[in-house]
């Protein structure tokens, strides 16, 4: 497609200014004096660790919600947005985390979501539409139709179409919030290719990631921000991780893996999987020794964390057999794993972890509940005592045990879940963590990070998954990496490093047609 | 698997030879003729499809795969079989009465069900056109003519709509309680102001609403409702109102962040529904000539029943007009073949029932294997 | 918590809104009704009369709308279940404790029905019971009834039916106190009650920290069932015949009586007595609207008035705490087929 745009953007570049931004909500004050300016051309990185005010500034640079104090200048003009609509007249798209498509209707209804093309009777000009969205998908290099309905696309094309969306209105402004997380390498260079296009057309790209690596690549310039403040702007030529892992933390948190104490006393098998299939996945074996820390490593939707429901009895197993603990088990629920010691801490911890409008005293009690009993009666003080023990023991942040899940930061809701598979009346022996440091600031991960290992030292057998491969590099004895479903190879803590791993983790498997 | 085109097409020839030559009763001689063709072009059918161009093989897939489709061979099964039992069925006289318990529960559904794709329901549907029957037959009673008349009901239809607007998208509850709470009350109502009793509609010219007989065959209520069953398909799937419906029934935040309002959206389409539940009421009063407590019976259960049949989803954002329609004609057939076939009312009540669970059985299965083989994706 | 900290709870509760409520409505009845009647024995005894049998509506109901269900057929189920027991009584020669047990019976398997379609074919709770419900249980009434009602002369049911304990209490008031009773310590101090509470709030991530989300739902339909032919026989007793109406419309009230008493769906909060309160309102309100000589068909306006009232006082409340919508979670899905 000819960049007459370019030529176009010329001589008049976009300034995109956030002046003294302030907001506040009941209870945390989640923007104060927030001012910075992003140029056309120019990829800025929003960073900082959850809680920070990331999510609260996009969210007024949308309109949806409107700044207590400050405003938002586009091109010297001060702006006021009452709704999201208007600021994307005025030229703004942000593309959240959580995907807003309408699963029922055709790509191209979605990617036209605002602008219908509707004739002066009101009708659709559907094959206005059909073409429009053709040459979009063509540009993207996707592998759908216009008239496919995006509720059977892959998460990772859902993603994509996203992301389209927000391209077709030719935004002067595009934020990305997370945006390669459902994402295959195959699509994230789509979306940096996209990205750097945008770039070159005088574009303002916002970027808000947690990832380091993407960063660097795609970056020009990063803010960071730290309890609603402004910490500092660098350029992303001129930093390093670790500077930035300071600002965000706003303390030296040195390399926050040397700091842990490893288990190297492994006990004998806790653990043998030999030939788990299902639906999802075929083929797995493997052993996993008391105190022995396993990496499940892979891209998102490999597998990983179907093996783990598998495992936890959660997903329904073809065939195959697992031993546990010495004997053979076949687990129909849940129930069946937890009362042979298997514990599981899933992978979306909001929506299948946690009760998040009950109390953390309920959350934690709740696979206990039997051994909580005095007569046919739950003793409350004894339910009580085990929150409050776990309270203790992982420094959860709360006034009380009766404070709501869902009022906790990420960070403590994790440890509420690890808190639950732990208590003294629990006595679990195999611990799946599914993407446990998901969407935690760094200063909680390393304390999750220190919990691991003490697991680990006690005698706990533990399969940890992650996306983030230096996290799996650095916590895991031992790695096993899947695609699509199979284990395509295994490394050892002294002999893994990442391109090993990601070439593991994109090797085709025979036999299977892609 | 193979075996089954040639197998198919023999029976098929087979079925027409006994039906024309062996000396059979009439019913069973046509319908091994037409289970004969229909056989014949099954085969025909299958045999033919792997040569075609993959295009066309998709566009036959499409089709045959859609909801609307299997409701259709639904509706000549029904038929059929109904009509097997009891050739009476396909009478003049049936068929007018199918025309018309179809009316009630059709029209009911568009209404019901355009709410039902934003993502909404509108429990209150049914009483609020029993409560219009009444204050037409009240108004009529005062001598105005019909047609001021019906308009000033039609206008209690609009405040019953603004009404469960209010509710839901200012009190902010849910549709489905707040038009349940509507519905009792109105229910109470009708009750007080009729005191159990019919009011019976002297005028003349406004029965023809009710039993008016289009080209001497179509009874006029069932023609209203096909145009407006025309119309609002086409509204749904062609104009950008329509589309935004299924949007905001879809996801309904998503829509939001579109511009779309979806409140007023909502205001709309509850106003439409107490109109046109008014101007079921108003009908069904005109061919009855009485309005009462009792005239729209169940209705609104029956087309929600109508609805979802139809393939509209209580989850929003999906069903086809199209689709409602023939649902609509083939639960009026259903019932009425119940009561041709001799079977009490009593048991009509319950196969209701089960066609409905067996609709949802349906959709079910349908999403289970769509979702399967979406899996091996 | 020590004492004074639980008393303070208390006040802020909505239960104590509710006390407050039922105190102010009682004073406005007792002083506009004619002679004061409102607070006489006769009236109230009329109350509770009404009471008993909404009650195990409203326990059934209040189970469910926890679980983040919601029952439309027991009311349907009760009708059915009467017919059937006078049916049974008048046309056979099983002793009346049999006849009891196969009412039972016949009620849990409407439950399960309704548990079945719920849990394994993932319908919405809604249309499966409503389905089942005004559409199966009500032709069996129909089927059953042959078209009118069948009287019971049977001696032990028209015991329990109309027998007063110093004629004022109906035998019947006891059963339900003691059902309520019972079920209220159920729900709030076992564990099957906190299981209630945990799989409505979140039932996968329930069934992920051990609880057996499934389980719960298949008895508490069947409970609902039961109860529904409980509330069903009772009716039937006290009117001394099975007919074809019986409690059909019983499940809207006691859903009134349940939200009212702060029973929310699936927001693991609520408690039987909260309900109990509930139901006093409603069914001090109708009472007093009629003493004050209001036509009977004003109960049903006064019921969907009511709710609406309820529904908007939790509403006002919650806008102050912070948010939510009313009457169910927004996001109702009608085929939880991902799960």
């Amino acid at each position: 497609m000819t960049d007459n745009l370019s030529l176009q953007n010329q001589g008049t570049e976009k300034l995109l200014e956030f002046v003294n931004i302030s907001k506040e909500f009941p209870g945390v004050k989640a923007l104060s004096n927030v001012s910075f300016s992003v140029r056309g051309g120019r990829v800025c990185a929003l960073m900082g660790e959850n809680g920070a005010g990331k999510s609260t500034l996009l969210k007024i640079l949308s309109g949806d919600i409107q700044p207590d104090e400050g405003c938002v200048r586009l091109n010297g003009k001060e702006q006021h947005f009452s709704s999201p609509y208007q600021s994307i007249r005025a030229g703004i798209s942000v593309i959240y985390q959580e995907r807003q498509l309408m699963n029922m209707l055709s790509v191209m209804e979605n990617i036209f979501l605002d602008d219908l093309h509707e004739n002066k009777f009101g009708f659709v000009q559907r094959s206005v539409l059909r073409k429009k969205t053709q040459e979009l998908i063509d540009e993207f290099e996707m592998p759908f139709h216009p008239e496919d309905i995006v509720g059977h696309l892959s998460v990772a094309h859902q993603q994509m179409v996203e992301i389209m969306k927000a391209y077709r209105r030719d935004s002067d402004i595009i934020a990305f919030d997370e945006p390669t997380a459902p994402l295959t390498d195959k699509e994230i260079n789509v979306l940096f290719n996209l990205i750097r296009k945008l770039k070159e057309r005088g574009k303002i790209v916002l970027y808000v990631s947690h990832r380091m690596g993407e960063i660097f690549q795609i970056t020009d310039d990063i803010v960071v921000l730290k309890d609603g403040q402004l910490v500092t702007t660098f350029k992303t030529s001129e930093t390093t991780e670790q500077e930035l892992v300071k600002a965000m933390v706003g303390r030296d948190i040195g390399d926050t893996y040397s700091n842990l104490v490893r288990n190297d006393k492994l006990g004998d098998v806790l653990l043998s999987v030999r030939n788990l299939e299902n639906d999802a996945i075929h083929g797995i074996s493997f052993d996993l020794r008391r105190g022995e820390i396993l990496g499940l490593a892979g891209l998102v939707g490999a597998g990983r964390t179907e093996i783990a429901r598998a495992i936890f009895g959660a997903d329904p197993i073809k065939s195959g057999k697992i031993i546990f603990d010495g004997k053979e088990v076949h687990f129909k629920s849940p129930v069946d794993a937890i009362a042979s010691g298997i514990a599981l801490c899933p992978e979306d911890r909001k929506e299948q972890g946690l009760l998040l409008g009950q109390s953390i005293r309920t959350n934690i009690s709740i696979p206990v509940l039997s051994k909580l009993l005095k007569g046919w009666f739950i003793d409350r003080r004894q339910e009580a005592e085990l929150a409050e023990q776990a309270v203790k023991r992982y420094s959860i942040r709360t006034p009380s045990i009766e404070k709501k899940a869902g009022e906790l930061s990420g960070g403590n809701q994790q440890k509420i879940i690890l808190g639950r598979w732990t208590s003294s009346k629990m006595d679990t022996k195999l611990l799946i963590l599914d993407e446990p440091t998901k969407g935690i600031d760094v200063g909680s991960k390393a304390e999750v990070y220190h919990i691991i290992m003490e697991y680990a030292r006690q005698g706990i057998g533990i399969i940890f998954i992650s996306s983030e491969l230096t996290e799996v590099l650095n916590i895991s004895d031992r790695i096993i990496v899947i695609h699509d479903g199979h284990i395509t190879g295994e490394l050892t803590r002294e002999e893994a490093t990442e391109e090993k791993v990601l070439a593991l983790a994109m090797k085709e498997v025979e036999g299977v047609k892609l | 698997m193979k075996i089954i085109k040639p197998v198919l097409v023999i029976l098929g020839l087979a079925g027409i030879l006994v039906g024309a030559i062996a000396n059979l009763a009439q019913r069973l001689a046509i319908s091994f003729i037409v289970f004969g063709i229909v056989a014949l072009l099954l085969g025909i059918v299958l045999f033919l499809l792997p040569k075609l161009s993959k295009e066309t093989q998709r566009r036959f897939k499409r089709v045959t795969e859609k909801k609307e489709f299997i409701l259709f061979l639904f509706l000549i099964v029904v038929f059929y079989v109904f009509w097997a039992i009891n050739p009476n069925f396909l009478s003049m006289n049936n068929i007018k009465g199918i025309m018309n318990s179809a009316f009630a529960m059709g029209l009911l559904a568009i209404g019901i069900g355009c709410l039902m794709i934003a993502g909404e329901i509108d429990l209150s549907a049914g009483n609020t056109g029993m409560i219009a029957s009444i204050l037409i037959a009240m108004i009529l009673r005062t001598g105005m003519p019909w047609v001021p008349a019906l308009l000033i009901v039609l206008i209690f239809g609009v405040v019953t709509g603004l009404i469960n607007a209010f509710l839901v998208n200012v009190m902010h509850f849910t549709s489905f309680i707040s038009t349940l709470a509507i519905s009792t009350i109105f229910g109470g109502l009708g009750l007080i102001i009729t005191q159990a009793q019919n009011i019976a509609i002297g005028n003349k010219s406004f029965f023809k609403l009710g039993s008016h007989m289009v080209f001497g065959i179509i009874p006029l209520p069932f023609l209203i409702m096909i145009v407006f069953f025309v119309i609002y398909g086409i509204i749904l799937s062609y104009t950008g109102f329509g589309r935004r419906i299924y949007m905001v029934g879809s996801n309904r935040n998503a829509a939001r962040l579109a511009g779309i309002n979806a409140k007023k959206l909502t205001t709309i389409l509850f106003i439409n529904g107490g109109i046109i539940s008014c101007l079921t009421g108003i009908v069904i009063a005109a061919r009855m000539h009485q309005g009462s407590t009792t005239t729209m019976g169940d209705a609104e259960m029956d087309a929600i029943t109508v609805a979802v049949l139809g393939g509209i989803a209580f989850t929003g954002g999906s069903g086809k007009m199209s689709g409602v329609a023939i649902a609509s004609l083939l639960i009026a057939t259903f019932q009425n073949g119940l009561v041709v076939a001799g079977l009490s009312s009593y048991y009509q009540i319950i196969s209701k029932g089960i066609l409905l669970i067996a609709a949802l059985l349906l959709d079910y299965s349908r999403e289970r294997s769509r979702q399967k083989s979406l899996k091996l994706h | 918590m020590n004492n004074n900290e639980k008393l303070k709870k208390f006040f802020r509760s909505k239960n104590s809104t509710l006390i407050i409520l039922l105190a102010i409505m009682t004073l406005f009845f007792w002083i506009f009704s004619p002679n004061h009647s409102f607070l006489s024995i006769r009236n109230l005894t009329s109350i509770a009369n009404s009471m008993t049998i909404t009650a195990f509506f409203v326990i059934a109901e209040a189970l469910l709308i926890l679980m983040g269900e919601l029952d439309l057929s027991p009311g349907y189920i009760g009708t059915a279940s009467g017919a059937l027991m006078a049916s049974l009584l008048a046309n056979t020669a099983l002793p009346w404790f049999v006849v009891v047990v196969i009412c039972l019976i016949f009620g849990i398997c409407f439950g399960l029905l309704n548990g079945l379609l719920v849990n394994k074919f993932k319908f919405q709770s809604f249309i499966a019971t409503l389905a089942v419900g005004s559409f199966v249980a009500k032709g069996f009434s129909y089927i059953v009834c042959n078209g009118k009602a069948v009287g019971i002369k049977n001696p032990a049911i028209v015991w329990i039916g109309t027998k007063k304990i110093a004629s004022i209490f109906p035998v019947a008031i006891f059963f339900s106190i003691i059902a309520m009773v019972i079920y209220g310590i159920i729900l709030a101090k076992t564990k099957f009650g906190n299981s209630i509470y945990i799989c409505g709030a979140n039932r996968e991530a329930s069934r992920l920290a051990g609880l057996k989300p499934k389980k719960v739902s298949y008895i508490l339909f069947a409970n609902s069932g039961m109860l529904g032919a409980i509330g069903g026989m009772l009716y039937a007793a006290r009117l001394l015949s099975g007919n074809l109406d019986g409690t059909n419309s019983y499940a809207f009230p006691a859903i009134t009586a349940a939200v009212l008493g702060g029973v929310t769906f699936g927001g693991g909060s609520g408690s039987i007595f909260g309900c109990f309160l509930g139901l006093l309102i409603i069914s001090g309100f109708n009472n007093g609207l009629l003493i004050m000589g209001l036509s009977p068909y004003w109960i049903n306006v006064a019921s969907g008035l009511l709710l609406l009232l309820a529904l908007s006082a939790d509403y006002l409340a919650n806008r102050r705490a912070g948010g939510g919508k009313i009457g169910k979670p927004r996001r109702l899905k009608l085929t939880r087929v991902e799960e």
